[in-house]
């Protein structure tokens, strides 16, 4: 008698056979077969793939299910088919016939042949990523896996990002995240931390794309609050863009005030709360003026000097105020106190190493060294600003003069090198116009101003800068007459904001009875300038007023009489010299003609011509220093 | 109605507009003062108007004068000085216009580019010494400025800081100080470029609209709409229908504040009615000089033509045919139909010897065609001539119990019109007239009853006017011809000596005996004067008479006369000088 075997893979052939000519006839064999032999795999199978070609998928389930039941962790081709299977289930939305038919056989599997699948599939896959991608698939399936397989997952999840952060990353916040945020699982603290670290990193690079920021913050708190959940933290606030930083912040205090030390919430909440302060103040620092993005760069603001409270400045502990110069001032102000007080709170002793950890590990390096000196300055730390300033690599040559600049009047003095960079901003004034800004200078108290990087804004601040230096000599006595001239063109951009300083001119150049013309035909063409010029001339019709034109002449009357004897052409008002009052009068319907020339243009082009006088003016060189060199 | 024009001769005003290099500010308020004048001598010319421009100071170039072409020339010299100084400027217009006194409507326009001045000089530094000291004597002449209409007329362009931040405080300085005021201004060009509240150094390139020749003009026809519009009324003279016609009161009516019998009450406000009806006729003798609320010219209504087209042919395209005359018996007013046919038909004859009088602008023209049916035809050239010939006034009604005067009136350039004087309200405000509800015709007396007014007026010589000083100038104009009179002496020794006793039974009659003290003064130094600059004898003597007699008490009687002084004192004085160079001819 044949044994058994044979007689089995006899009708299995005469089956496949039979296959492609009379599948009737095949399935005839298959039927007499199972029913002499029901524990053979091959016979099963082949019954399998019969209705598998005849697209039977519901008989095909049920071969399938059995062949399942009773034949796990065996033959090579029962594993290709489940690979087929589950293929098609990870690819739902491709049509081809195969996809179908494999996506509809599933579904007549019974439930728990279809989570044996999966498990089977997971337990003999050797690739991480496919294992994942099978327990996100299993997930969806199964949703009530996800209770006690999901901290599996997440561990997967976490070596995975060893070697390729980006892929699993996206994983982690796209697919399995929304899967688990219902019921997030109890997870052990480091890999809760990892998890949200690796969140936040996700949507810190989106952030940093300048996407849409709105829904990258919405996500960020969601994850927030899965792993607070995870860790069975006090819940945090709900993400809104209308909410008020301040409701955050008080919310985050009131947390603290219950958390033991160093608590892990506390660090987390804080550093959420401290980078979305420090997104709000970066992001509000670029601003559309004039169809063009312009950068807003945190400088110190100008002191009124007056020379009652001479010798009584003593300098306040207080920190300085923020003055609303444009539209955005406020805002970019909250942002910044903001995330300097979370800032402060995470450099406590309790969490300054787990806070540093963690910086290092997100990529916030520009914000930070941007934001690490505005706090230097907004502190007066000026050594600590000077040294971060060296760290700050991707900044423009114009910002970092302009903060170079900052520091010269933070520490109330002007070096040569400030000087320098006035003449080196306005060599690379942008072109962007700007508007004129309000609340510059502030009495009796420090402050800071939100400069954007606008024509307009530049040279004023170049402008005030000069002006904040020479405006106290004004009030000393034996003032050079060149001096008091280029202050009044100085003056031209501020005359609303310092009356008492262009009044104090007016009143010197009465008293001298002489005032020099060479800045007046040249420089001043603003109207007020101008009328209170003609006043003083036509009030001074009696007295020996005098005109000078010598370009030469910068000192007192005494010295302009010798100094410039053969070269200046003198115009009193002595007796009926009607030439010379027509000269004067030329002048200055020649100036008032110019009254619509761009101010700023003019005053840039001012200092850069006359930058060895003003020079000469703010650092008291008695001579002309002709080898200043510009770096 | 006088009308202040004040033009600012700031440097700034030569300031070149931006986007229109062809203007300044100056010239575009050179042309927007044209206009107005234009407007007023479309309207009439009946405003007094004065021309001042300011810088530091304020300097009155033409005085008040209805001769605009005068104010047109010295528009073309003003000549920019330094810079504007506005509060001067009110000052010296509350000086300029203190002699029209409170009764007309006093309209100040101010063309500038809204400067603000720089230092104490400016309207910052007022505002900032204001807020302290309100009630500072120096702050006086404000609530007299507060019964002016001010109204500035802005140049400047919405986009220049130098011209926006001066309207903010222009408006502030109008708040503040609680005046009457008006900021004509351009509306702002659109532009996305502009940020509301930011200074700008650079204005924009203007758009072409915003500022200019024709936009000057809009803002001064808005000016005229709301402060030179004449009030229409008609003038209602009986009950024939054509007796009747839509006229112009100029300047227009102002509500009357009625004070409340009723202590604490709100004052009411009256108004003159739409139509003004004549109830009666009285000679001017019999009127005398009333008090008045306010006064009026009374113009015919023709619709005003485009600029360019005479007002003579408006008028011919304005007349309408007047409706054929049917004499049907039947109809109430046939009498007086059927007079007024034969009078048309009695100068239809005549009317090769009519003569045309010079004399009048609105004398009746009787010449064949339609311009004289259209004169005929005008109530107001009919009233006119009426008055006129007659030395009659019509008494009219304005209100409820309201009455007014219509007169000929015959200014200082010999022209004639009709004016219209409203009276207080009320029935019983003129006392010599009495009540004039209870006015009448001379035929309705009883026999036996004389006709008479409560207070008869006795002429006694047809020389002896009657003395009226119900102005400051009337007074001073009558001292002043005393005084041209004392200078002619001798020869004038006699109009001397009338003229001042004149002068000082009207005084007495007022009891004004404070005026016969200054006149002695005023002739003690008009002696001195003279006697420095050689006059005669004579003429010295007879001033240190009369001023000697001025200070007695017997001369406070009304009876008395100061006579010259006599000519016994003359031969004296003229022997004296003979006696003179006798001693230089023995030399």
């Amino acid at each position: 008698m044949p044994s058994q075997e044979e007689n089995e893979l006899y009708m299995v052939k005469e089956a496949q056979r039979l296959r492609k000519s009379d599948p009737c006839a095949a399935m005839a064999w298959i039927i007499t077969a199972k029913t002499l032999y029901p524990n053979a795999f091959n016979l099963q199978y082949e019954a399998y793939l019969l209705e598998r070609d005849a697209q039977n998928y519901e008989e095909a389930a049920k071969c399938f299910s059995a062949i399942a039941t009773n034949f796990q962790n065996q033959h090579t081709e029962l594993w290709q088919e489940i690979n087929s299977l589950t293929n098609a289930l990870r690819n739902e939305n491709e049509t081809t016939p195969e996809h179908e038919f494999y996506v509809k056989m599933y579904k007549h599997l019974t439930p728990e042949v279809q989570h044996n699948i999966f498990m089977h599939t997971i337990n003999h896959s050797a690739d991480n990523l496919e294992r994942i991608y099978i327990y996100i698939l299993m997930f969806n399936k199964f949703p009530k896996s996800a209770i006690t397989q999901a901290p599996r997952l997440l561990e997967m999840l976490a070596e995975g990002m060893k070697t390729e952060p980006d892929l699993y990353q996206r994983i982690l916040v796209e697919e399995v995240l929304p899967m688990i945020q219902n019921k997030p699982p109890e997870l052990s603290p480091n890999l809760a931390c990892r998890l949200y670290t690796s969140s936040l990193e996700f949507y810190l690079r989106q952030i940093m794309d300048e996407s849409d920021t709105a829904d990258a913050w919405k996500n960020i708190f969601k994850v927030l609050m899965i792993c607070g959940q995870m860790m069975g933290w006090e819940p945090f606030l709900p993400f809104s863009k209308h909410v008020n930083q301040n409701v955050y912040w008080e919310k985050l205090v009131d947390i603290l005030s219950g958390s033991p030390a160093g608590s892990s919430q506390v660090l987390f909440y804080a550093t959420t709360l401290f980078i979305y302060s420090l997104h709000g103040y970066i992001r509000n620092c670029k601003l559309r003026i004039e169809d063009a993005d312009v950068t807003h760069v945190l400088v110190e603001g100008f002191m009124e000097w007056s020379p009652e409270g001479d010798g009584s400045e003593v300098p306040s502990m207080e920190p300085p105020k923020f003055s609303l110069t444009t539209a955005i001032s406020p805002e970019l102000s909250k942002a910044f106190l903001h995330a300097a007080q979370c800032w402060q709170l995470l450099n406590t002793d309790q969490f300054q190493r787990d806070f540093s950890q963690l910086m290092l590990a997100l990529p916030l390096a520009p914000w930070i060294s941007r934001f690490l000196f505005d706090l230097a300055i907004y502190f007066g730390h000026r050594d600590e600003a000077n040294k971060l300033m060296a760290d700050m690599t991707t900044q423009s040559s114009l910002v970092q003069s302009l903060q170079i600049l900052s520091l010269n009047l933070m520490q109330g003095s002007m070096t040569l090198q400030g000087f320098q960079c006035i003449l080196k901003i306005l060599s690379e004034l942008p072109t962007t116009q700007g508007q004129l800004l309000e609340n510059m200078s502030l009495k009796g108290h420090r402050h800071m101003v939100f400069l954007p990087l606008t024509r307009s804004a530049l040279v004023q601040y170049c402008v005030g800068a000069i002006i904040s230096r020479l405006s106290r000599k004004v009030f000393e006595p034996n003032v050079p007459d060149r001096l008091l001239g280029d202050i009044l063109v100085l003056q031209q951009l501020n005359l609303l904001n310092d009356v008492l300083l262009t009044q104090q001119i007016f009143n010197l150049i009465k008293q001298r009875k002489s005032f020099n013309l060479r800045t007046l035909s040249t420089y001043i063409i603003n109207i007020d300038l101008l009328e209170e010029l003609s006043h003083i001339w036509n009030s001074q019709q009696e007295d020996n007023f005098e005109l000078t034109s010598s370009p030469n002449s910068s000192g007192t009357p005494t010295a302009t009489t010798v100094a410039g004897g053969s070269q200046s052409r003198r115009i009193g008002t002595r007796g009926a010299d009607k030439g010379a009052r027509d000269e004067f009068r030329a002048i200055t319907r020649q100036q008032i003609a110019r009254c619509n020339e761009n101010v700023i243009t003019l005053l840039a082009n001012f200092i850069n011509q006359e930058h060895l006088m003003l020079a000469q003016h703010i650092f008291g060189i008695s001579q002309p220093v002709e080898t200043i060199v510009i770096k | 109605m006088p009308t202040l024009i004040a033009l600012d001769a700031s440097l700034s005003m030569l300031r070149p507009v931006p986007g229109r290099n062809e203007h300044t500010y100056q010239s575009l308020a050179t042309k927007g003062i044209q206009h107005l004048l234009d407007n007023l001598t479309a309207a009439g010319k009946l405003e007094h108007v004065a021309l001042l421009s300011y810088s530091t100071t304020a300097e009155l170039k033409v005085d008040f004068t209805r001769d605009y072409d005068q104010v047109r020339q010295a528009v073309k010299k003003v000549e920019p000085v330094d810079k504007a100084c506005l509060m001067s400027m009110l000052k010296a217009v509350v000086s300029i216009m203190s002699p029209w006194g409170n009764q007309n409507i006093l309209q100040v326009v101010v063309f500038t580019d809204c400067g603000l001045g720089f230092g104490n000089t400016s309207i910052t530094g007022f505002l900032e010494a204001y807020a302290e000291k309100e009630s500072e004597p120096e702050f006086g002449f404000l609530k007299t400025l507060a019964n002016y209409n001010l109204n500035f007329i802005c140049l400047g362009l919405h986009g220049d800081y130098y011209f926006t931040r001066g309207l903010a405080v222009y408006q502030q300085l109008l708040d503040k100080v609680s005046l009457k005021g008006q900021l004509f201004m351009t509306k702002p060009a659109k532009s996305s470029d502009a940020v509301e509240g930011n200074p700008n150094p650079n204005p924009n390139p203007s758009h072409k609209s915003e500022l200019g020749r024709t936009t000057v003009f809009e803002l001064i026809e808005r000016l005229c709409e709301a402060s030179y519009k004449s009030s229409e009324v008609t003038l209602k003279c009986g009950s024939y229908f054509r007796m009747e016609a839509s006229v112009l009161l100029w300047p227009p009516t102002a509500p009357y504040e009625q004070k409340s019998h009723i202590f604490g009450r709100e004052p009411t406000i009256r108004h003159t009615d739409q139509k003004i009806e004549v109830c009666g006729f009285l000679s001017l003798s019999d009127i005398g000089s009333p008090a008045t609320l306010s006064r009026h010219w009374v113009l015919p209504k023709v619709e005003r033509e485009k600029s360019g087209s005479s007002r003579r042919s408006g008028n011919l395209s304005a007349a309408a045919k007047p409706p054929k005359l049917n004499l049907d018996t039947s109809n109430p007013n046939y009498e007086l139909e059927k007079l007024e046919a034969d009078i048309k038909e009695f100068y239809a004859k005549d009317s090769k010897d009519t003569e045309e009088s010079g004399d009048d602008d609105v004398t009746i023209v009787l010449k064949p065609g339609p311009q004289t049916e259209q004169q005929k035809e005008n109530l107001c050239v009919l009233l006119h001539g009426a008055l006129k010939m007659e030395n009659m006034a019509a008494l009219v009604r304005v209100g409820d119990k309201w009455y007014g005067f219509i007169y000929a009136f015959t200014d200082s350039k010999k022209k004639s019109n009709l004016m219209l004087n409203i009276l207080p309200p009320g029935t019983n405000v003129i006392p010599w007239l009495g009540d004039l509800e209870s006015l009448g015709f001379p035929e309705d007396l009883a026999p036996g009853e004389t006709a008479s007014f409560p207070v008869r007026a006795d002429r006694r010589s047809y020389s002896q006017s009657s003395v009226v000083w119900i102005r400051q100038a009337s007074l001073q104009s009558d001292v002043q011809k005393v005084l041209r009179h004392a200078k002619k002496m001798p020869d004038k020794t006699q109009h001397f000596y009338k003229e001042l006793n004149r002068i000082r039974r009207a005084a007495l009659a007022l009891g004004f005996v404070e005026l016969l003290e200054a006149l002695a003064m005023l002739l003690e130094k008009e002696c001195a004067h003279l006697s420095l600059n050689g006059a005669s004898n004579d003429c010295t003597l007879q001033l240190q008479h009369a001023a000697t007699e001025l200070r007695k008490t017997s001369n406070r009687d009304m009876k008395s006369m100061i006579v010259p002084l006599q000519k016994v004192g003359a031969s004296d004085a003229g022997s004296t000088a003979a006696t003179a160079p006798a001693p230089a001819y023995m030399y």
